[in-house]
């Protein structure tokens, strides 16, 4: 039997399938804009034909098939979605388009803001209202739905969304008029804020909504054929999509739920780190990734993923938790440029995949990251890709040369190591940011460098943040497929309280506890995880009365500790000095929502005894044929000069074998370099782990 | 050769480095202060200053803030300089030294090495009330600064380490909401202790030496940006003039009149002929009308300039001693950072759109609206709080129409408007209506943003509330042909349906509960020939609400037939209206 799981993003479609013996194998494929399918079917011929079985035999002998999809975020992107209709509140129809007033950008006047997803004559305001306790103050006018109902017949509207003042407090309006406007409606697909996101602030509750009504109908239709296509195809289970919190739900769910499933990709990228954490005990690890637009860095803090209350995507606001990945502007095709005073500048303009790097020869005139690197004798210009995109180093010189390099008084090399450099300084600084503004030391953590492009800075950039070790996993170029494999079910609810921590708690916590258990346990159930199976994490959100913003406070007891208040507040008060530098453990406190993620079990990380007794085999048979003596050379400028450097093939090196830096790894779709004073060894799952050394210090390591 | 890459790559390094770190400071400070003018409308700044008091990072913010870190700062090191600690940190807030306005306090903390001071961490917010004699400290009555509040010299309020508790007293004695204060001095003080520390883990990896040096050339950068970019400018004396509607006490406008001269890469901004200061709470002292006068400077200039003390060094500038823009102590300034710092900023677009155009708007609301205070009936609690859902509309601008509810433009794009429901947990009152008023948008090939709407019932038991701000007589501007966008307007309504229109600048008046206050704020200012406009915009905006029919037909020349643009008639009726316009 099989496990598949895959991750179709903007340039590639990436698949990792594991056997019965847990062994791995991966494919990649070029994914077009065209139709999402073609790149799966692809993925999927190209695997099943490794195995020697047909499509029908490999999917029907597949048992789990687990999927990350940019469907939602790319219909976000390029302004597509179904054709929706708001409905607020009388008097209130144009919290999406006023937003709240602040700017990204406040220099520039002419920057505009991302379109509104509903034009104007198309948002309702509806005859009723909630006062701020949730109690109806003028009820819902039955005979207005009537009106409304024609008015989106006649506009052919597809879908609804709903968001009522205070629904998050008292959701029976929103819920009487999908009531009825289903009945009259049946075909229409509505999504009301409070089943989406019960916290309080109806500009981030409406965007989020909006967000969701516009692509879930965009959504459904792509699982539906895909759906279908499989089943064609023989499969035989069901499929599961990965969500923005690193867990999996089913197509029922993910259809109805497209803004859950907006970093769908991306979150397989942080679940693989959490996999990789718990696996190598490196329970504090920063993730990070490069790709061609971006780099985005994530933290797996004491074993478990960081969640944050709220992102933003594309500019808008979505008010739901999810892993929290922070992404700048430098990838491999971010552009190198001068400010009219001289200053050497990367990104955040990217050159993308089209006209791309000036080396891609597809027009390109801008000299980029990947420019660079190609000029630093970094890359391997026949062998960029897997060998399927041939780099023209003369481009990328030219490029250099004239954009950068003439008008600094630089050579052609030394303005490809500043560009390098001031790329790798924006990676240190967003990693430091990342960490240092939650009051974590950086160089407490390890470093995961994966995507295609990290593996060439991850050494400088360990260096640069203190980081002392770097892990590059084997499957570091399908990093978020392979990470797919360790997401589990699960269902994130939440109810807001408003009061204050007292000694202990009162009738209404048990009561909400009890709630949200319940509902849980309806989802679970809904998406057959046995009770057994079933586990909850339970947090709260907690501030000082007067303040605006809560802390999410993990519940360190179980819910129904006398002490859990206190000790609570103990999280709290702890958590507020690390942050901001100060608290008031003398003041009371606010409980303002409590959380419950509940979710199946984490298969414990497997015990991988099996595949590394398999990996040993393998590498022994490869350390008769290759040896060392198949490694290259090449010269590298690096420090303002060039040298040569060893260049290793990944599948030559083998387990115990040391590699001293400054050296060159080659693997498919991704080099690594090992900085002088580093040192990198493989270890029994074949992540490759690389400590960093000071230049001031000989120690090679406790593992040496 | 080497050298000088390494210097190439170490200046990029250490300025990201100073910027990620001032953004730290403000993600702090946003997250952990109380009083809602601070945390949830984020007005506040913070930044980084060298030991001379320039400023060289700041976090993207309050515009009008920009440059108030540096005149603090520079007041303490006029005091303080050799007699500074380490674990020292001042305090200050009076606009005649080194402030803006009194309720904006600063908190600045030096950073000592080996006796010198290499860094201050500096941070300025708006605290809800530093006490006078209204709530909230927006005075329209005010005839001295003494009646606006606290004033609050350059002084120290830790001295090595250890806070100065009388001095923390003596202010928090003289405000309305002494706890609330007191929590979010201690906010700016975590924030910039936050900055203290990455600085020092800076210097594990650069030398003062180093990092001093590099801070000279990331000023004398942004002094050369802003060169070059006055340098584009045809030489020539530009002029701008732009109204303040009146002072609260004198019903005439007050005229700001600014001279943009232009001399290959000189720029003064000359102030000269601007009326002389008056009796109310619209005048600005120097700190405040220096940093409006420079950051509309470089709005003109463009927007990839760092916004530092070497840009700001760039542009001269002359504020003639008894005028509206530079009073003498003590007269009242506290609605000086709405206006007239948005007005001196719109004198300076004015004089230079016929240069700089095309990175310039139209005109933009200003602020109006009030603060309101009592005791809330569920709670007991005293409470103060601010309309800042008032907010008006911004202008249009070559290639897009105004945005809809921005702060104006001192405040551009730095203040987050509360949602309603987090309003109405907050205050006890109920919202009825907050929504885009029809025909309130300046036409324009390039519309205003539209005028908001805004309508709220009392239920305090009574209400008391102070109408600030300006903008009922003199509207925002439309730039070329385009047209001037909505005045502002408010309104009180009695609970037996008597109706009272309120001016711009009131003394407190308190209200039953019951009394419904209506606000439209003004629809920003058009850009360009209405006439021009697309007319398949000039429908949507007839669909959407945004302008009436017959507004499309008078001022766009736009005719509608059942919904559709009908293309003929429309032809005919602007060759009409041109005709009429060049009086053929």
């Amino acid at each position: 039997m099989y496990e598949i799981a895959f991750d179709v993003g903007g340039t590639f479609a990436d698949f990792v399938v594991r056997d019965q013996q847990g062994r791995s194998f991966t494919t990649k494929v070029p994914s077009g804009r065209e139709n999402p399918l073609e790149p799966i079917m692809r993925g999927l011929t190209n695997l099943a034909q490794e195995f020697g079985l047909s499509i029908q035999e490999f999917l029907g002998q597949t048992d789990k098939f687990i999927h990350g999809t940019t469907v939602g975020i790319n219909a976000l992107l390029q302004g597509q979605g179904a054709k929706t209709a708001l409905i607020t509140t009388e008097g209130f129809r144009d919290a999406l388009e006023l937003r709240r007033s602040r700017l990204a950008e406040q220099w520039d006047f002419r920057a505009a803001l991302p379109p509104v997803l509903v034009p104007r004559y198309l948002r309702i305001g509806l005859r009723e209202r909630m006062d701020y306790k949730g109690t109806s103050i003028k009820p819902l006018d039955r005979a207005q739905v009537k009106e409304i109902a024609e008015f989106l017949r006649q506009e052919e509207v597809e879908a609804v969304a709903v968001c009522l003042l205070f629904s998050c407090r008292n959701p029976e309006h929103e819920q009487e008029f999908k009531d009825q406007l289903q009945g009259i409606l049946p075909n229409i697909f509505i999504t009301l804020s409070s089943e989406i996101s019960s916290q309080l602030g109806e500009y981030e509750r409406t965007t989020t909504t909006v967000l969701n009504a516009r692509l879930s109908p965009v959504l459904s239709n792509y699982l539906q054929d895909l759906e279908l296509q499989m089943r064609s195809n023989g499969l035989k289970v069901p499929i599961s999509i990965s969500q923005n919190n690193g867990g999996l739900t089913d197509l029922k769910q993910a259809s109805q739920r497209a803004v859950y499933s907006l970093f769908s990709g991306p979150a397989g990228g942080v679940k693989g780190g959490w996999a990789l954490a718990n696996e190598q005990n490196l329970p504090e690890l920063v993730v990070a990734d490069m790709g061609g637009t971006s780099f985005d860095v994530s933290l797996i803090r004491q074993g478990t993923m960081e969640v944050t209350p709220q992102a933003e995507i594309a500019g808008y606001p979505v008010q739901l938790p999810m892993l929290d990945i922070h992404t700048v502007g430098a990838g491999g095709g971010s552009i190198a440029w001068l400010d009219k005073g001289g200053m050497l500048r990367v990104g955040p303009h990217s050159a993308g995949a089209q006209p791309g790097p000036a080396c891609y020869g597809l027009g390109g005139q801008e000299p980029t990251i990947t420019d660079a690197a190609l000029i630093m004798g970094l890359l391997d210009s026949s062998s960029f890709l897997g060998g399927r995109m041939a780099l023209d180093e003369k481009l990328a010189y030219e490029a250099i040369e004239t954009k950068i390099a003439q008008p600094l008084g630089l050579s052609v090399p030394e303005a490809a190591y500043a560009i390098y450099q001031v790329a790798l300084s924006l990676m240190v600084d967003a990693v430091y940011l990342m960490t240092v503004k939650k009051g974590y030391d950086p160089r407490l953590f390890a470093l995961a460098a994966v995507g295609g492009a990290l593996p060439l800075f991850a050494t400088a950039l360990a260096a640069g943040v203190g980081i002392r070790e770097v892990v590059v996993p084997e499957l570091a170029p399908v990093f978020c497929a392979q990470g797919l494999h360790h997401a589990c079910f699960q269902v994130e609810v939440l109810r807001g309280l408003f009061e204050g921590i007292g000694e202990t708690p009162g009738p209404s916590w048990n009561q909400v506890v009890v709630e949200l258990q319940q509902q849980g346990d309806q989802e679970l159930s809904r998406l057959g995880v046995s009770k057994e199976q079933r586990e909850y994490v339970w947090s709260a959100d907690l501030k000082y009365p007067d303040q605006h913003h809560e802390i999410t406070t993990a519940l360190p007891c179980s819910t129904n500790d006398p002490a859990v208040f206190q000790t609570l507040a103990q999280v709290f008060h702890k958590d507020h000095h690390r942050l901001y530098g100060y608290s008031q453990p003398e003041k009371p406190l606010e409980l303002v929502n409590l959380r419950l993620l509940a979710k199946e079990k984490e298969n414990s990380i497997l015990s991988r005894t099996e595949l590394q007794a398999d990996m040993e085999r393998i590498s022994e048979a490869s350390k008769t044929v290759n040896k060392v003596d198949n490694k290259k050379s090449q010269s590298v400028y690096l420090r303002g000069a060039f040298r040569r450097l060893e260049v290793y093939q990944w599948q030559d090196i083998t387990i115990g074998m040391k590699l001293m830096g400054p050296a060159l790894i080659r693997k498919e779709f991704a080099t690594i370099l090992i900085e002088e004073n580093c040192s990198a060894k493989l270890d029994q799952a074949r992540n490759l782990r690389i400590k960093i050394g000071r230049s001031d210090d000989n120690d090679e390591g406790q593992n040496g | 050769m080497k050298a000088k890459m390494d210097e190439v790559i170490e200046r990029a390094v250490i300025a990201n480095r100073l910027d990620t770190i001032t953004k730290e400071m403000g993600y702090a400070l946003e997250r952990s202060s109380r009083s809602p003018i601070f945390a949830e409308a984020c007005d506040f700044a913070c930044g980084i200053c060298n030991g001379e008091g320039d400023l060289v990072s700041q976090i993207n913010g309050i515009p009008i803030l920009a440059a108030a870190g540096t005149f603090s700062v520079q007041e303490i090191v006029k005091k303080y300089t050799g007699r500074i600690e380490e674990g020292d940190v001042f305090i200050i807030n009076d606009p005649y030294q080194g402030g803006n306005h009194l309720p904006d306090i600063g908190i600045i903390t030096p950073l000592v090495v080996e006796g010198e001071v290499l860094f201050y961490c500096v941070s300025r917010a708006h605290h809800g009330d530093i006490g006078g004699s209204v709530a909230g400290s927006y005075n329209a009555k005010a005839t001295e600064i003494f009646q606006e509040g606290l004033r609050i010299p350059p002084i120290k309020c830790v001295s090595r380490g250890q806070v100065i508790d009388e001095v923390m007293d003596l202010i928090t004695r003289n405000v309305r909401n002494p706890e609330m204060l007191k929590n979010d001095l201690w906010a700016q003080m975590g924030a910039n202790n936050i900055g203290i520390v990455r600085l020092q883990e800076l210097l594990t990896n650069y030398s003062p030496a180093q990092i001093k040096e590099t801070i000279g050339y990331l000023l004398e950068h942004a002094e050369k940006l802003t060169r070059l970019a006055i340098k584009d400018l045809p030489d020539g004396d530009y002029v701008g003039e732009e109204w303040v509607d009146d002072d609260g006490f004198q019903t005439n406008p007050i005229k700001i009149k600014v001279t943009v001269k232009v001399r290959g890469e000189e720029m003064t901004l000359d102030f000269e002929g601007t009326d002389p200061q008056v009796k109310g709470f619209v005048n600005t002292a120097l700190v405040t009308s220096t940093t409006a006068a420079w950051i509309g400077a470089l709005w003109a200039l463009g927007p990839d300039i760092p916004r530092n003390s070497g840009a700001f060094g760039a542009i001269k500038v002359n504020m003639p001693k008894g005028s509206l823009v530079n009073p003498h102590d003590p007269a009242p300034v506290t609605l000086s950072t709405l206006t007239p710092a948005s007005e001196i900023i719109s004198a300076i677009f004015q004089a230079l759109d016929s240069v700089a155009g095309d990175r310039l708007p139209a005109g933009f609301g200003r602020y109006c609206g009030p603060s309101f205070y009592g005791i809330d009936p569920r709670n007991q609690n005293f409470y103060v709080g601010f309309a800042f859902c008032a907010l008006g509309s911004g202008g249009g601008i070559a290639g897009r129409d105004g945005y809809a509810y921005m702060a104006p433009l001192s405040n551009y794009g730095g203040v987050r408007a509360p949602n309603i429901e987090a309003n109405e947990l907050q205050y006890p009152h109920l919202t009825l209506c907050h929504e885009m008023e029809m025909d309130s948008a300046g036409s324009g090939m390039w519309r205003g943003g539209p005028g908001i709407r805004y309508s709220l019932q009392f239920y305090g038991e009574p209400t008391n509330i102070v109408m600030f701000g300006d903008g009922m007589k003199i509207p925002p501007f439309g730039s070329g042909s385009g047209k001037p966008g909505s005045l502002n307007f408010a309104e009180l309504t009695m609970e037996d349906g008597q109706q009272i229109k309120m001016a711009s600048k009131e003394s407190n008046r308190s209200l039953p509960s019951g009394t419904v206050l209506t606000v439209i704020s003004s629809g920003g200012g058009g850009w360009g020939d209405p006439l021009q406009r697309d007319p398949e915009k000039v429908r949507e905006d007839v669909l959407n609400g945004i302008i009436s029919a017959s507004k499309a037909r008078e001022e766009y020349g736009v005719v509608l037939t059942e919904e559709e643009v009908n293309c003929k008639a429309t032809s005919d009726l602007r060759l009409q209206k041109t005709r009429i316009l060049f009086g053929r």
